[in-house]
């Protein structure tokens, strides 16, 4: 499953990233690395960003990254 | 003894920084809020100690150009002792850059700063266990209140390099050895410790990566190391993991009661309907604040500038000697009465934003519509930014990654009205024409930059890069904090602008008096004619490159007149609104032509230069030819 297709405060686990994803290293910096538990907070309109809660921060993202990080339910 | 203070951005850095050195580094609650390093020098226990204060990163690789300074400042400027700011509420992604700058084996001290914000969220931190754990001195300290920071530069001064060289496991210190090894054999000068180098090139960095390249038989190595650690992310993943076990083991999390107060305000501040709603009337706000503290002062400034103007008339005989002092209190009556009074509470208001948390959020509202304008939600800074001064505006720009972005943001963010061109707005449009008038003009202003968005992005080819940082907590900004940077601000107004406007003044007076101005007007006629404005308006526009504020303080001087108040009988509505839409466009004042320069080089300092005038001009034009049709 993709990231941007959880459920809004639904946890998931980061499994992976998919190829071609360029913001790999800053996402990996944020501390959203392969193995982490996190969830999304809320969703900005208009197809905005995403604010995801992890390890008690808030990381806002794109949705085009969130379609390259790999989670699975738990 | 020189110290650097290095952490991940907004740990607070800044705030130390300035309670030891005094207010010298803008500090703010968003990440890159410094983009460059200040140094600032002061004395502790008799000993005189350099303190460099260098912009956020996440980890010793960077990834946009305020980081990259950092590190290059970390490996060129030769520290004795590396202060390592550790937010205490964060720190499980914090302690990532503590590891790696353990692995730099200079003498070192840990800051862990926001203790008190660390508790509200759960989170008690055992400071021994810290220690132990990490191998470094660990001092709690509370920079917004100035507490720990004395017992901070005592433990910076008796530092000692970190006790643990091996962080990772066996396995891994064997792969990162052999590669240092190989690199210090073969490298003579390294501008980084090879043991930095190789964990990094082992994971991927690119600039890393390229030193090795350069040594054939590393390269070699590192290419089978990469192979058999999966591309070098078993390191990312073990260090991740170890800071997650120095968490568990130094550090207790109680359940926080409740939703926090925070989430509470982003329901409203963040919410799709409520959160802009919000924006728009926090703006609208913002701008009835700034024009309702100004403008009595500008009525009053009125009585003080005919009473001086008779004053002078009838005690000073001697005409040449009349108009050089006429000049100069004019000068500093028109700073004094018409800028300043704009400036401060526009300020006061700016660095309430950046404090509070805000901005960062707004990024999060508007990056969708950023998106079309060839830029994304970070770029909302620089923006805000842009307010205030375009200076600062344009080095934010450092904050973004991408080339293309980066020029877009910089164009774009020179076009906003700074605080000197917010004076004119005010001091002509609103005062003089009305209030809502000078609103009309702010909007104008952000659909003349969507355009130019919208054509920026549609010229230069390349694909936007998506958002992505982390938000900060709400914070209350300080009182002390408020007033210090407010008048930080207005400093340069007060060191800068007043000399250039009462020298102005003067220049302008002389030129009035030995009637040079018909020279210096033939030239401008044919450009006055046709935006229709006074000829003699054309040598402000000259001042107005100086400093934007020039333009309205010199209007009046320019005309003849006794004083600002008497410019609606000299200018028509029409004029005033040409003027002001000139002014608010044409040409970056110097500082910022050479800010941008530093950031973006010639060619692009050219092209925003030579299309702001161009625009100011056609959309002058423009407002001329409507009012001809009216």
């Amino acid at each position: 499953m993709r990231l941007i297709d959880s459920k809004v405060l639904q946890e998931v686990r980061v499994v992976g990233f998919e190829s071609g994803c360029r913001s790999k290293e800053r996402l990996l910096q944020l501390g959203i690395v392969p193995g982490v538990i996190l969830k999304i907070k809320r969703l900005a309109p208009f197809a905005g960003p995403l604010i995801v809660s992890i390890e008690g921060s808030d990381v806002v993202l794109g949705r085009g990254i969130a379609k390259k990080i790999i989670v699975e339910e738990i | 003894m020189k110290i650097a203070l290095i952490g991940q951005p907004n740990c607070g850095k800044s705030t130390i920084f300035n309670q030891l050195a005094g207010y010298k580094s803008i500090s703010a609650n968003f990440p890159g809020a410094t983009v460059s390093y200040t140094i600032g020098k002061f004395y502790f226990q008799n000993k005189s100690i350099e303190l460099v204060d260098l912009p956020g990163t996440y980890s010793l690789s960077w990834y946009d150009d305020a980081e990259k300074e950092s590190v290059k400042a970390l490996a060129s400027m030769d520290f004795d002792c590396i202060i390592n700011v550790l937010d205490a509420s964060t720190i499980t992604r914090g302690l990532e850059l503590t590891l790696e700058l353990i692995s730099l084996d200079k003498p070192m001290v840990v800051a862990l700063n926001m203790m008190d914000e660390a508790k509200k969220k759960g989170i008690e931190i055992d400071i021994s266990k810290l220690e132990d754990s990490i191998g470094v001195k660990v001092i709690p300290v509370i920079a917004k209140q100035a507490k720990g920071i004395k017992d901070l530069i005592s433990a910076a001064l008796t530092a000692q390099k970190p006790i643990k060289r091996c962080i990772y496991s066996k396995r891994l210190e064997s792969f990162i050895e052999s590669l240092e090894q190989c690199l210090k054999s073969q490298a003579t000068t390294l501008i980084l410790p090879p043991k930095l180098i190789a964990i990094k090139a082992i994971e991927g960095f690119s600039a890393c990566e390229e030193i090795v390249s350069w040594y054939p038989k590393c390269q070699d190595l590192l290419e089978t190391t990469r192979v058999l650690l999966n591309n070098g992310a078993e390191i990312t993943k073990e260090r991740h993991a170890l800071c997650l076990d120095i968490f568990e083991y130094s550090a207790k999390v109680k359940d926080s009661k409740g939703l926090p107060i925070s989430e509470k305000i982003d329901e409203i501040l963040l919410h799709p309907i409520w959160g802009y709603v919000s924006l728009f009337l926090i703006f609208i706000a913002i701008f009835f604040i700034v024009f309702e503290g100004g403008s009595p002062f500008e009525s009053l400034i009125d009585k003080f500038f005919s009473f001086t103007d008779e004053y002078l008339q009838s005690n000073i005989h001697n005409a040449f000697l009349l108009s050089l002092i006429k000049g100069a209190i004019d000068g500093i009556g028109a700073a004094i009465g018409i800028a300043l009074p704009y400036l401060v509470p526009f300020f006061v208001i700016l660095s309430i934003l950046e404090d509070s948390g805000y901005l960062s959020r707004i990024a999060f509202l508007m990056d969708s519509l950023m998106h079309k304008i060839g830029v994304h939600g970070t770029s909302v800074i620089p923006f805000i930014m842009g307010y205030g001064c375009s200076v600062p505006a344009v080095m934010a720009t450092r904050i973004i990654r991408d080339k293309r972005e980066k020029f877009i943001s910089a164009f774009l963010a020179t076009l906003i009205p700074c605080a000197a061109r917010t004076t004119v707005i005010m001091g002509l449009v609103a005062f003089f024409i009305g209030p809502v008038y000078a609103i009309l003009l702010y909007l104008l202003n952000l659909v003349v930059i969507g355009i130019a968005g919208t054509i920026l992005k549609k010229i230069l080819p390349g694909i936007s890069p998506e958002i992505l940082f982390d938000i900060p907590p709400y914070r209350t900004p300080t009182l002390k904090t408020t007033i210090i940077k407010t008048w930080y601000r207005i400093k340069d107004f007060v060191y800068v602008a007043i000399p250039l406007l009462v020298g102005g003044s003067i220049v302008l007076s002389l030129i009035d008096y030995f009637n040079f101005a018909k020279y210096i007007n033939y030239v401008f006629a044919p450009f006055m004619e046709l935006l229709g404005l006074p000829v003699a308006i054309g040598i402000v526009l000259i001042f107005g490159i100086f400093k934007k504020e020039l333009t309205l303080l010199m209007l009046a001087q320019a005309l003849g007149l006794s004083s600002i108040s008497a410019v609606s009988k000299m200018l028509s509505v029409e004029q005033i609104f040409v003027f002001t839409i000139f002014v608010m466009f044409y040409i970056p004042c110097l500082a910022t032509i050479s800010t941008l320069y530093r950031e973006i080089r010639l060619k692009g300092t050219i092209l925003i230069t030579v299309s702001s005038v161009l625009i100011a001009t056609v959309l002058a034009f423009i407002a001329h030819l409507i009012f001809l049709v009216i």
